[in-house]
Parts: C-alpha cells; sequence; structure tokens
C-alpha cells in the first residue's frame, strides 16, 4: 500500500491538480493565520476562531471516497454544498456531520434569524427613538455601498441578483448577504457568503483607519452636548417594536423573517423576562455565530473557492464596504453642519450596520483622539438604524428584482 | 450601465422614503405615547365608595 492511500490527506494533493493542491496548502496557511489574528483581537474573534479551525481542517481533511459507478472520488465528511437532490441529501446527512447543520440551518437562512434575535437582545433602540431623523439620515448614505456597487457589478458581467447579492454586502449585515444570494443568487451562495463575512471581520480592523483618514482628530475628539433628555420606557419601546416590525413585514414581506427576528429579540429584551434574555443572549446568539463561523471555514475548501468569479466579488466586496463607510462619514458631516457643528462626525461609520463592531469602531476611534468622549449610545442608535436601512434595501432588491 | 444607475438610485430613493416613513411613524409615536402616559398621570384618583363614619 502507498502512502497516499495511508495518508490520504497528502495523498490526495497528488491526485488533484497542482492549482488546487496548492491552493488547499495556502488556504490552510490562510485558516492557522485567521485563528491568530482572532486571537491577537485585529479581527473579530468570535467568528474568526472557528472559521480559521474549519478552514485549515476541511482542506486538510481531504480523502479518497467512494462514488455512485464504484470508482473512487476526492472529497471530505464534513459536507457538500452543492447538493440539491432531496434523496442524495439525505444519504449524504448520514454521512457528513455538519451536512445537517448546514442543510437546515444555513442554506435556509434560519442561523440568521437566530443571530439576529441575540443581535435584537443586545440592542438598545432608545436612540433611535430620541434620535430618528438623524439616525436614519445616517443610515441611508451608509447605504452608498449597497446602491453604488450594484452598477458596477453588472457593468463587470455579474447578472442583476448576483449584483445585487454582492452589493448588499455594504450594507455589513451578513444575516442580510445570506438571505440576498439565497433570494436572488443560489449560484454564488457560498462564495458570496464567505466573501461577506471575511470582510465583516476586516470593518473591524479597517475602519478606524478610514474614520483617522477622513475626519481630522478634533472633530473626532468633538463632546457632544445632550440636547435631548427625553426617558424612553421600556412599554414604549416594545411598542414600537411591534409596530415597526408590522409595518415593514407589510411593506416587504420577503424580508420578514428578520424583521420579526431582529424586533421580537428587542421586545424580549425590553420586556425584563430574563429567562427569554438569557436564552437569545447566551444560547441563540452565541451558537448561532459559533455554527456559523466553523460552517463559512468549513465551505472555505479550495475545489469549492477556486472559481473565476470568486475575484471579482472579492474585489467587489471590499468596494462595497469602503464605500459605505465613506458614505457614513459623509452623513456623520452633513449631520455635523445641520447640527450646527455640535455632532461628532465618527457616529458616521456606525450607520454602517454590523451591530455592535461599527458603534464600537466609532467609540472607539473617538477615544482614541478625546479620553473624555463618550458617544456610545448615539452610535449604537445609527447602528441599529442601519439595520433597519439593510432590511429595506434588502428587501427592496428581492422584490424588484425576483 | 445607465439602466443599472438608474435602477440603484430608484431603489435609494425607495429606501430614503420608507426610511423617513419610519423615522416620522417612531416620532409620531413617541409623541402619542408621551401624551397618553401623561394624561394618566394627571387625571385624579378615583374615589373611594363607602365612608364608614
Amino acid at each position: 500500500m502507498s502512502l497516499g492511500y495511508l495518508f490520504p490527506g497528502i495523498g490526495t494533493m497528488f491526485d488533484q491538480t497542482p492549482l488546487i493542491a496548492i491552493s488547499r496548502i495556502v488556504l490552510i496557511l490562510l485558516g492557522i493565520l485567521l485563528v491568530y489574528l482572532g486571537k491577537k483581537g485585529t479581527l473579530e474573534p468570535l467568528i474568526m476562531i472557528p472559521m480559521g479551525f474549519g478552514m485549515a481542517a476541511i482542506n486538510a481533511g481531504v480523502l479518497f471516497l467512494p462514488d455512485n459507478d464504484g470508482g473512487q472520488k476526492i472529497g471530505t465528511i464534513f459536507l457538500d454544498p452543492l447538493l440539491t437532490d432531496a434523496g442524495e441529501l439525505v444519504d449524504i446527512m448520514q454521512i457528513d456531520w455538519l451536512q445537517p447543520i448546514y442543510t437546515l440551518t444555513f442554506s435556509n437562512g434560519l442561523i440568521a434569524c437566530l443571530v439576529f434575535m441575540g443581535i435584537g437582545a443586545i440592542s438598545d433602540i432608545g436612540n433611535v427613538m430620541k434620535f430618528p431623523f438623524t439616525s436614519m439620515l445616517i443610515a441611508l448614505f451608509a447605504e452608498f455601498g449597497s446602491i453604488a456597487t450594484f452598477p458596477i457589478a453588472t457593468a463587470m458581467g455579474l447578472d442583476p441578483g448576483a449584483a445585487a447579492a454582492i452589493s448588499v454586502v455594504g450594507g455589513a449585515d451578513g444575516p442580510m448577504v445570506l438571505f440576498t444570494s439565497l433570494m436572488l443568487a443560489r449560484e454564488y451562495f457560498v462564495p458570496i457568503t464567505i466573501v461577506a463575512y471575511l470582510y465583516l471581520s476586516l470593518c473591524y480592523g479597517g475602519y478606524p483607519y478610514l474614520c483617522k483618514l477622513l475626519i481630522p482628530k478634533e472633530l473626532r475628539g468633538q463632546v457632544m452636548k445632550t440636547s435631548n433628555k427625553m426617558e424612553i420606557k421600556p412599554f414604549e419601546k416594545i411598542i414600537f417594536c411591534v409596530i415597526a416590525c408590522t409595518i415593514l413585514c407589510l411593506l416587504f414581506p420577503v424580508a420578514a423573517p428578520l424583521f420579526l427576528s431582529f424586533f421580537l429579540g428587542n421586545a424580549i429584551k425590553e420586556s425584563g423576562v430574563l429567562s427569554y434574555i438569557k436564552l437569545l443572549e447566551e444560547v441563540f446568539l452565541y451558537t448561532a455565530t459559533f455554527f456559523l463561523g466553523l460552517l463559512l471555514g468549513v465551505l472555505c475548501e479550495a475545489s469549492t473557492l477556486l472559481k473565476p468569479e470568486i475575484l471579482i466579488l472579492l474585489v467587489l466586496g471590499i468596494l462595497a464596504l469602503l464605500l459605505s463607510g465613506i458614505g457614513g462619514i459623509i452623513g456623520g458631516y452633513i449631520v455635523y453642519f445641520m447640527n450646527r457643528k455640535q455632532f461628532n462626525v465618527t457616529i458616521g461609520i456606525a450607520g454602517v450596520s454590523c451591530v455592535p463592531s461599527t458603534a464600537k469602531v466609532a467609540q472607539k476611534a473617538a477615544k482614541a483622539a478625546n479620553k473624555r468622549v463618550v458617544i456610545l449610545h448615539y452610535a449604537m442608535g445609527a447602528s441599529i438604524c442601519g439595520v433597519i436601512t439593510s432590511a429595506i434595501i434588502t428587501g427592496l432588491y428581492v422584490t424588484m428584482l425576483k | 450601465m445607465g439602466d443599472s444607475i438608474i435602477f440603484a438610485l430608484e431603489v435609494w430613493f425607495l429606501a430614503f422614503v420608507v426610511a423617513t416613513l419610519m423615522a416620522v411613524v417612531i416620532k409620531v409615536m413617541l409623541i402619542v405615547i408621551k401624551k397618553m402616559s401623561k394624561d394618566e398621570q394627571q387625571q385624579p384618583p378615583a374615589k373611594e365608595g363607602g365612608d364608614a363614619s
């Protein structure tokens, strides 16, 4: 027996094309790097640590499997994302250990809804209610990437569905990207989702530099005077949640599962039912995020990723996020001038949704310029409005293109 | 390219309308709720019936 059959992880490398074999090695190294950067805090650890592990393991754990014709094929026993036949799916679910989670939670968007319930449970919508116009205006500007990337993507040869799906990366909301690509571009579902989540983690590392580049230090460190001291009671927040959810579901039924998940999570937080709050915050959010990271890593198999369109998606994804960041900061400047220079422009970056990462980025960037400045609650308001505007744009794209 | 730019602008305009509508709904709703709770506070307490003396 040859060594290649004894250690199929290595043996398969000699059976595959050199390009795939080299890509497998690169992706293994990239997986290890992601775990390191996640641990260091440069990238979002909650996603990056399981994702890096998954990426390294899937590209190492390739083996020879029997195929239907009695021959051999090269594959893994993790999952097969490209299966659609019901019979084959049932068979493979008994072999590939992550297939049940992928089929029953990932590819139908359930995992995105669970993440959204958890995000709802950690978000405070009080500031959205105090400053609805300001927060919405910033969030609308921060959707610049979701809008401007669409014509660029179609000019680069993508069909409208795929162009919309990659443009939604600009909204910096993973669940929205998952949902749009499921609805409009199923064939690009795997690469678009991977690109989106990879870049969303980059937001955490890259946006502070964008703030430094586009906002002078004195504006970043500006202390804001609170003009609205109105107290919003939990009961009022619950009423807002149920009315906003109903209106948005009425307007965009295609995004109704996401609206319901977010506002339900938020209403539960405000209701004070501790056992439910714990369930959403500690179980749903972390379990869903963990499996999301792991599945994303496992989907980064060299043979799945090595398609020519992936390069276009990589370029468009980062462009969408960059444009949204710039748009958010422009929105911040507009509100700054509208409020007679009594506004911290850095809050603009928080309009790029990605709750609560961008709000934390805004606070961090402002604090680096002035230790006394606290803008986190304003930033959370803009960030939550970012979720709402992302959902609106997702709903519009899906409704108008489906 | 021209068509897709117009389409994208259309999406942004509709998003702008819906987001503004949401902001108006939030503002109006907040005013109504605040007014209702204020009225409730200002109402005199209901008279207790039956004075034993």
